[in-house]
């Protein structure tokens, strides 16, 4: 057993092969301590932050770290690093050149994260996206939609679009729009539509409903009706109030109008095209 | 037609005794429960009156086969355990989120003035197993319709909604056994009367407590105090008066109650 050691000792004295074993070592043990030293602290850091910025915080300094881990290793190496940092500085203008939208994409990242304008597990509207926040990652913010698709929205044409987050207040309005004949009792219309909100226990009473004439068109009167909802109930709040409604204004004989065209050919022009010579 | 087995003083709430198919029904104002135990499960269902003011408290015993009973439908809940104990709990409760209540006429309190007005608001009714202290469910006597109480639409609570006659003596509320009444002690320090537009009732924040002289419930009582500039709402902890038994305890502990939050809620959110 003595035998062994002597020869590994003997061996380990040959700077040949103790300056790779000693970098190759340092750089493991490195990624290790890195690893566990950044995970303790992101377990720390999870009892004041958020998930999203505990989240980006890692990364950012599990891979930092791992890369200053790997630069020291490979100096122990004995490599030169100041051949190397020269070699890196060429390649970081060709590389900033090329790499302009995914700095761009990981800055608005930074920003979006530090504005909070939302959060994982928040709905949002980007444009024509609506969608559950996945996560916010540094290069873009991931989406499920209602239809379970994925999509992937990067995060500079995040900082440049509207943010529309369905998520953030407790309560939100909604909207039905109503077309009625000129001979409509308003007032009676209200009133229905009110009862239907005080019967069900998904409408809020607080803040007011709000009923109101929107538009004087040929053929109806368009009116809207506001009433309020809990944000997790509101797509079934609004679709139990319009099936009620409907069912309640036919049964008060209120009616929704629709347009009808009836085109009336001129009588001389009939008999004008009835007189014409046969042109064949 | 099945036994009564409610106890004196219309006092519904207990440990009952529920043998093997045998079926017990709970009517409590306008809601109706049925429990049924079987071997490895018990069989729950309810069904509401549509007229939320019925009072009036019964529980009966229907061995199986009994006629009277309400006929079995699809619309138990089953729950399932290795045995059932033989035993079922009944337990009032308060409801999960707070009320609040506007006073069906105007009322106003005049300058330095302090008056108690009583308020109810309806109860739970907690079933659990005899062996079990979880649970099982927890059915509300009536589905109140919900509301918005805050200074504004982004900072506020999601409450329930009610009316009050806003009673100001006591032996003038009507007995309801599926409610519990609240004492609210008003104190206007201003110079001016008050409009008491809505009161903030925080039943998650109360304990339900039994008046073992009437069987009627109770709940920690309230003060609300507004004075020139500032609000404040307090709640009293503990029996409201001597010798009350208490029969449930809040839901939710003072603790992480912002006293700011309350007093904002208090007298429409004025802070």
């Amino acid at each position: 057993m003595s035998g062994l050691y002597e020869s590994l000792a003997t061996w380990l004295r040959d700077p040949a092969v103790r300056t790779p074993v000693f970098a190759v070592s340092f750089w493991i043990i490195g990624l290790v301590v890195v690893r566990f030293l950044v995970g303790g602290l992101a377990r720390m850091a999870s009892l004041h932050f958020d998930a999203q910025r505990v989240v980006s915080g890692r990364r950012v300094a599990l891979y930092g770290l791992y890369a200053l881990v790997s630069l020291s290793a490979l100096q122990r190496f004995g490599l030169d690093m100041s051949v190397f940092f020269g070699a890196a500085g060429i390649l970081t203008v060709a590389f900033g050149f090329a790499s302009q939208t995914s700095m761009s994409n990981l800055i608005s990242g930074m920003f979006l994260i530090g504005e909070r304008s939302f959060a994982a597990g928040d709905w949002i509207s980007v444009g024509s996206v609506t969608g559950e926040v996945l996560s916010i990652d540094p290069l873009s913010v991931k989406l499920r939609t209602p239809e379970n698709l994925f999509v992937r929205v990067p995060n500079e044409t995040m900082i440049k679009s509207d943010i529309v987050n369905l998520s953030r207040f407790p309560i939100r309005r909604v909207e039905i729009d109503f077309r009625v004949e000129y001979e409509t009792d308003l007032a009676a219309l209200a009133q229905l539509l009110e009862e239907i909100v005080h019967e069900l226990p998904e409408c809020l009473l607080e803040p007011k409903t709000h009923f109101f004439v929107q538009d004087f068109t040929d053929a109806a009167v368009w009116v809207k009706f506001r009433f309020w909802t809990r944000r997790e109930v509101f797509l079934e709040a609004r679709a139990t109030v319009q099936a009620l409604a409907q069912e309640r204004l036919s049964a008060a004989g209120i009616r929704q109008p629709t347009q009808r065209v009836r085109m009336d050919r001129p009588a001389a022009r009939d008999t004008a095209v009835a007189s014409a010579p046969d042109a064949s | 037609m099945g036994m009564t087995v409610t106890s004196a003083k219309g006092r519904w709430w207990g440990s009952q005794e529920v043998p093997h198919r045998a079926r017990l029904e709970l009517t409590l104002g306008a809601l109706t429960v049925w429990v049924t135990r079987l071997e490895r499960e018990w069989r729950i269902g309810a069904a509401r009156d549509p007229d939320t003011l019925r009072s009036g408290a019964s529980v009966r015993l229907y061995a199986e086969g009994d006629a009277g009973a309400q006929a079995d439908d699809s619309e138990w809940d089953r729950f399932a355990q290795g045995e059932t104990s033989g035993r079922i709990v009944l337990t009032p409760g308060l409801m999960d989120r707070a009320f609040v209540v506007r006073p069906y006429a105007k009322l106003h309190l005049l300058p330095s003035q302090e008056v108690i007005v009583y308020v109810t608001t309806p109860l739970v009714v907690r079933l659990s197993d005899g062996a079990d202290s979880v649970a099982m469910v927890e059915v509300p006597v009536t589905q109140p319709s919900e509301t918005w109480h805050g200074a504004d639409t982004v900072r506020g609570t999601v409450c329930y909604a009610g009316r009050t006659h806003a009673r100001l003596q006591a032996e003038l509320l009507e007995r309801r056994e599926s409610r519990a009444t609240t004492a609210i002690r008003l104190h206007n320090r201003g110079s001016r009367p008050h409009w008491v537009e809505k009161l903030y009732v925080p039943v998650p924040r109360l304990a339900l407590w039994e008046d073992e002289a009437t069987g009627a419930l109770h709940t920690d009582s309230l003060t609300l105090t507004r004075g020139p500039g500032e609000e404040e709402i307090e709640v009293h902890d503990g029996p409201p008066w001597p010798g009350a038994r208490r029969v449930a305890p809040a839901r939710e502990s003072e603790q992480g109650v912002s006293v700011l939050a309350m007093m904002n809620r208090f007298w429409q959110g004025g802070l």
